[in-house]
């Protein structure tokens, strides 16, 4: 069951609704950031990562330079290293081809659910989870800008927050998995924080400083989980979903 | 707007596509070392303070308390529900009541 085109699209059909109200929050503040439809689609559809164009649209509207972003961008996605490592294990013998293709579509929520089924699983079904996950970030995204030109200006304003209400959901997640996250987050906040506010250090980083220092002392501090960091991570990703 | 968007979509999708690539190509990356790979899963807990603080703060400049009183509403609705549909909802309606009601 893990192993046709058709049992992955059942699987990747909670991924498109999960991801389509989270693409319509990023076309919203896309289009806030004076991003064009055509930038906005065309982000969604090569990057393929929530976090990530979420962080590089907001930092772009801080005015930091491209180089500061990138390799924010970089930092973000560094886990991804970990997802696809594992990712790489289950996967039935493929050709280069078509590992290339599986790797682009790696999210956090593909992963988790990817990792979760027992056994093996085929290129063809981690294509049918794949193009729904894409298809509902993409039609998202698009939706997403073209309803902000539609609302209100209080409205609008009121939208900004959307950002960081789903950073904060998405941090709760993981607070309620492990108290003593929300004191890693807090240490990283008040670095960026400081960083910024006060040292008048360039947005972009003041992030970086900001997660290589938190992530450090986190790693340092807490005690070991060993591989289940990963695996628990994506199973409350697919809760989200 | 789209010509000097050009570079950093062509940067932003090159790392993000080679952090999930190299680990089905690269035999090193499948084994890390255990402190590397506990630093990496810190990253996105670490990531998400980052991006809440300042920028909420900011965000709302005219009226900060507004965009403290916004993801509030997100993290006790995101802690009792779940999700994100309803944390997302709740915290824009509570910054907009607040945003209608007092300034």
């Amino acid at each position: 069951m893990n192993r046709t085109f058709t049992s992955g699209l059942q699987a990747g059909i909670p991924i498109f609704i999960g991801y389509f109200p989270a693409a319509v929050a990023f076309g919203l503040v896309a289009r806030s950031a004076g991003l064009l439809l055509g930038d906005t689609v065309l982000f969604s559809m090569t990057t393929f990562a929530g976090a990530s164009q979420f962080f590089a649209v907001n930092l772009l509207r801080s005015g930091a330079l491209i180089i500061e972003i990138t390799i924010g961008v970089l930092l973000v996605n560094l886990r991804h290293v970990l997802f696809s490592a594992s990712l790489y294990q289950k996967l039935t013998p493929t050709g280069n081809l078509q590992k290339a293709a599986v790797a682009f579509g790696n999210t956090d929520e593909v992963f988790s659910v990817a990792s979760t089924r027992s056994g093996r699983v085929t290129p063809a079904f981690m294509a049918g989870l794949e193009i729904p996950a894409w298809s509902g970030w993409v039609s998202g995204s698009a939706v997403g800008f073209m309803v902000g030109s539609v609302l209100p200006p209080d409205v609008q304003i009121s939208v900004g927050i959307t950002l960081y209400a789903m950073f904060t959901t998405l941090l709760i997640q993981e607070v309620k998995r492990q108290y003593r996250y929300l004191g890693i987050a807090a240490l990283s906040g008040l670095i960026n924080t400081a960083a910024v506010a006060v040292l008048g250090i360039p947005p972009g980083w003041g992030f970086i400083l900001a997660i290589t220092l938190a992530g450090a002392v986190g790693a340092a501090v807490l005690p070991d989980e060993p591989e289940q960091a990963v695996h628990e991570t994506a199973e409350e990703h697919v809760h989200d979903a | 707007m789209t010509r000097e968007f050009i570079p950093l979509l062509v940067l932003c999708a090159l790392v993000t596509y080679l952090p999930r690539a190299f680990p089905f190509f690269l035999t090193w990356m499948k084994q890390l070392p255990r402190p590397l790979r506990k630093f990496l899963s810190m990253i996105p807990i670490a990531a998400l303070g980052a991006l809440l603080f300042p920028g909420v703060l900011l965000e709302f400049s005219f009226a900060p308390l507004l965009g403290l009183a916004g993801i509030a509403a997100a993290a006790l609705t995101g802690w009792f529900f779940g999700g994100l549909i309803i944390p997302i909802g709740s915290s824009i309606a509570v910054v907009y009541l607040l945003l209608v009601l007092f300034l």
